[in-house]
C-alpha cells in the first residue's frame, strides 16, 4: 500500500503528477484540504484549530500555541488515509508532518520558474508579470510556515528519498519513478511496516482525544503505543486528573491497556521510533 | 546515449553507484583523475591541475584584477580541466563521477545531472571503515571536502552547492539501495530527453568547441586576462569579453578563428562598442 509524500511549490505540477499516479497505479491524491475536511469532523476544537492556524504566522506566541495540536490532528488525518488505501499526499511538508515509516517514499518535485508562471497564467488567467509576483508571495509563506511549523527549511534535499527537477523530466517520467520507487522492495509495504503504521495512528489517536477534550487540552502529553497498550508521559498531574486522561485515552477504540508515567513529554514528531517498532538498520 | 554526471559528498556513495549504472548501460565510467591526465596533455602539471579541482576558486578571482594577481593560474586550469572534460565525454556514454561534471559541462545536449546525497552517520562510518581513521577525522575530513565543494558552486552558480534545483535527480541513498539507485538513474537515462540524437551532434560539438577556444584563450598570455565567455552555434562564435583595456582583442579573434571548426567570431563587450565581426 504505497504511501507517496511528495512536496512542491504551487504550481509545479502536482495535479499532472497525482492524476498520473491515480491512472497508472490506482494510487488516491490527498491534498491538504481533504487533511483539513478530516480534521474538522473531529469537533469544535480541531476547528477552532484549524481555523486560526492560517491567520497566526503573523503572531508568533499564537502559532506556537497553535502549532502542537495542529500538527497532531493533521498526523492523525494523514495516517487515516495512509491506512485506507495506497495515496500519494500533495502538499509542501507531509514528509515532515508524519513520523518514520518503513514505506513512506519522500519525494521532491523542483519545476523550474518558466514552467510554473506558464501553468499559472494560464490557470489563473494572469499576465506574466502577475504570476511570477504571486508565486515568489507564495514561496515565501510556505518556507515561512515551514520554518516555523517544523523549523526546517524545505529546500534541504537530505530530507527526501528522491528530487526530480522538472526542467528537462516530463510529467509522466517523473510520474514512472515515482511509482516505481513506491514499488520496489526498499519501500514495499510489509506487515511489519503497517504495524509501525497501525502504532503511529492508535498513539496519534489517543493524543488527539487528549486535545480535543476540554478538560486536557492544554495538557502536554506524549503518547506511544505498540499494540494495543499505550505508554502516556507528561508532567506530574493531581490523582484525579491522572484518572481523566487514563479515562479519555482508555476510551479510544483499540486502546487494550494505558499507562500514565511521570516525565518528560518528548516535542512532537521526537516521538520514540524503538516504542513505535521502527528498527532502521 | 547520454552523458552521466554523478555529483557527491565525500563518502557518500556515488563512486559505487556510478560504476554500477555505468556497468548496467556499458558505459564508460570515470574520475577526475581521466580529465586531469587528458588536460595535463597542455603541458601542465597533473599536482597542479588536481590542486586546481580540489582548492575551490575564490569568488574574488572572478575579477579582472584580482585574477590577475591571483586567481590567473588557476583560472588557466580550470579552462583547461571544462575543454579536458568537454572532449572526453562528446562521443557519449560516459558516467563522470568527479568533481563539478555538471557546472564544467553546463550546456552539453543529453547530460542527465544526477546527485547522490546520504545521511552523515553514514558517510562517516564509511570514511572510518576506509581509512582506518577516528570519527572525529573522519568528520573534519568530510567537512573539508563539503565546504571546498560549496564554495566550488559558489563560484559558478549563486544558488548552493547540492540544491536541488541544479541537477536533474538527487537520490538519498540512507533508505534507497544501491542497487535500487542505479535502476532509477538507468531508467532516466533511456528517457528520450537525455539522448544524444543527430540533431544533438552540432551542438555537443558546438560545446566542445567552445570550451576548446577558452581552454586556448587562457593559456595565451595575452588574452588570458580577459574574463571571456564563449558559446558557438554550428562553427560561429560569440566571445563575451569584458577584457581590460590593454587586451588585445585582435588577438582574441585570430586565436578563435585559428581553430578547425570555426567559422566566424563576434566579440561582444562593454569594453568594445558593439560587436566586432571577423
Amino acid at each position: 500500500m504505497a504511501l507517496i509524500l511528495i512536496s512542491r511549490g504551487s504550481f509545479s505540477g502536482g495535479q499532472v503528477i497525482a492524476e498520473c499516479l491515480g491512472k497508472s497505479a490506482g494510487i488516491t491524491a490527498v491534498t491538504r484540504e481533504d487533511l483539513i475536511a478530516s480534521v474538522n469532523r473531529h469537533g469544535e476544537i480541531a476547528n477552532k484549530v484549524t481555523a486560526s492556524i492560517g491567520k497566526a504566522t503573523q503572531n508568533y506566541a499564537e502559532f506556537s500555541a497553535l502549532r502542537r495540536p495542529y500538527q497532531i490532528l493533521m498526523r492523525l488525518a494523514l495516517l487515516e488515509y495512509a491506512r485506507a488505501g495506497p495515496i500519494a499526499y500533495f502538499g509542501y511538508s507531509g514528509h515532515l508532518l508524519l513520523p518514520e515509516i518503513d514505506h513512506a517514499v519522500r519525494v521532491r518535485i523542483i519545476a523550474p520558474v518558466y514552467l510554473r508562471v506558464k501553468l499559472m497564467m494560464s490557470r489563473e488567467k494572469l499576465t506574466e508579470e502577475e504570476a511570477r509576483d504571486r508565486i515568489r508571495e507564495y514561496d515565501e509563506n510556505r518556507a515561512r510556515w515551514t520554518r516555523f511549523m517544523y523549523g526546517k527549511t524545505l529546500r534541504d534535499p537530505e530530507q527526501f528519498d528522491l528530487c526530480i527537477n522538472l526542467d528537462r523530466v516530463s510529467f509522466s517520467t517523473a510520474c514512472c519513478m515515482i511509482q516505481r520507487l513506491g514499488e520496489e522492495s526498499d519501500f514495499k509495504t510489509t506487515p511489519e511496516s503497517m504495524v509501525v503504521v497501525e502504532n503511529h495512528y492508535l498513539a496519534t489517536r489517543v493524543m488527539a482525544a487528549l486535545l480535543t477534550d476540554g478538560r486536557t487540552y492544554e495538557m502536554e502529553i506524549g503518547v506511544t503505543a505498540q499494540n494495543g497498550r499505550v505508554s502516556l508521559e507528561g508532567p506530574y498531574l493531581e490523582p484525579s486528573e491522572q484518572a481523566t486522561v487514563l479515562e479519555i485515552a482508555g476510551a479510544v477504540p483499540g486502546v487494550s491497556d494505558a499507562q500514565y508515567v511521570e516525565g518528560y513529554a518528548p516535542p512532537f514528531g521526537v516521538l520514540s521510533l524503538e516504542a513505535a517498532g521502527v528498527h532502521h538498520e | 546515449m547520454c552523458v552521466i554526471t554523478v555529483s557527491r559528498g565525500l563518502f557518500s556513495g556515488g563512486v559505487p553507484l556510478a560504476k554500477a549504472v555505468a556497468q548496467r548501460l556499458g558505459y564508460r565510467c570515470i574520475s577526475s583523475e581521466v580529465i586531469v591526465e587528458r588536460a595535463a596533455s597542455r603541458g601542465v602539471r597533473q599536482e597542479e591541475l588536481r590542486a586546481a579541482l580540489e582548492r575551490p576558486p575564490r569568488v574574488l578571482d572572478r575579477f579582472g584584477s584580482r585574477r590577475e594577481r591571483f586567481g590567473q593560474r588557476r583560472y588557466v586550469l580550470l579552462a583547461l580541466l571544462a575543454e579536458a572534460l568537454a572532449e572526453e565525454v562528446c562521443e557519449g556514454k560516459v558516467v563522470y563521477h568527479g568533481l563539478a561534471g555538471h557546472i564544467l559541462l553546463e550546456g552539453l545536449p543529453g547530460l542527465l545531472r544526477t546527485r547522490i546525497v546520504a545521511p552523515m552517520e553514514a558517510r562517516i562510518r564509511t570514511a572510518q571503515e576506509r581509512l582506518k581513521i577516528s570519527r572525529n577525522e573522519a568528520i573534519a575530513r568530510i567537512n573539508k571536502a563539503d565546504s571546498n565543494r560549496k564554495a566550488w558552486t559558489r563560484f559558478f552558480n549563486s544558488v548552493n552547492w547540492g540544491h536541488a534545483s541544479l541537477f536533474d535527480l538527487v537520490l538519498n541513498l540512507e533508505y534507497i539501495s544501491c542497487e535500487e539507485a542505479c535502476g532509477l538513474v538507468v531508467a532516466m537515462a533511456r528517457q528520450r530527453m537525455f539522448h544524444f540524437t543527430a540533431l544533438h551532434l552540432q551542438a555537443i560539438k558546438d560545446v566542445v568547441l567552445a570550451r576548446r577556444i577558452r581552454a586556448r584563450l587562457a593559456l595565451d598570455p595575452q588574452t588570458a586576462v580577459a574574463n571571456v565567455g564563449v558559446a558557438s552555434c554550428q562553427g560561429r562564435v560569440v566571445i563575451s569579453c569584458n577584457a581590460p583595456a590593454t587586451a588585445d582583442v585582435r588577438r582574441i579573434q585570430d586565436l578563435a578563428l585559428a581553430l578547425p571548426g570555426v567559422l566566424e567570431v563576434s566579440l561582444r563587450s562593454t569594453a568594445f562598442s558593439g560587436s566586432a565581426a571577423s
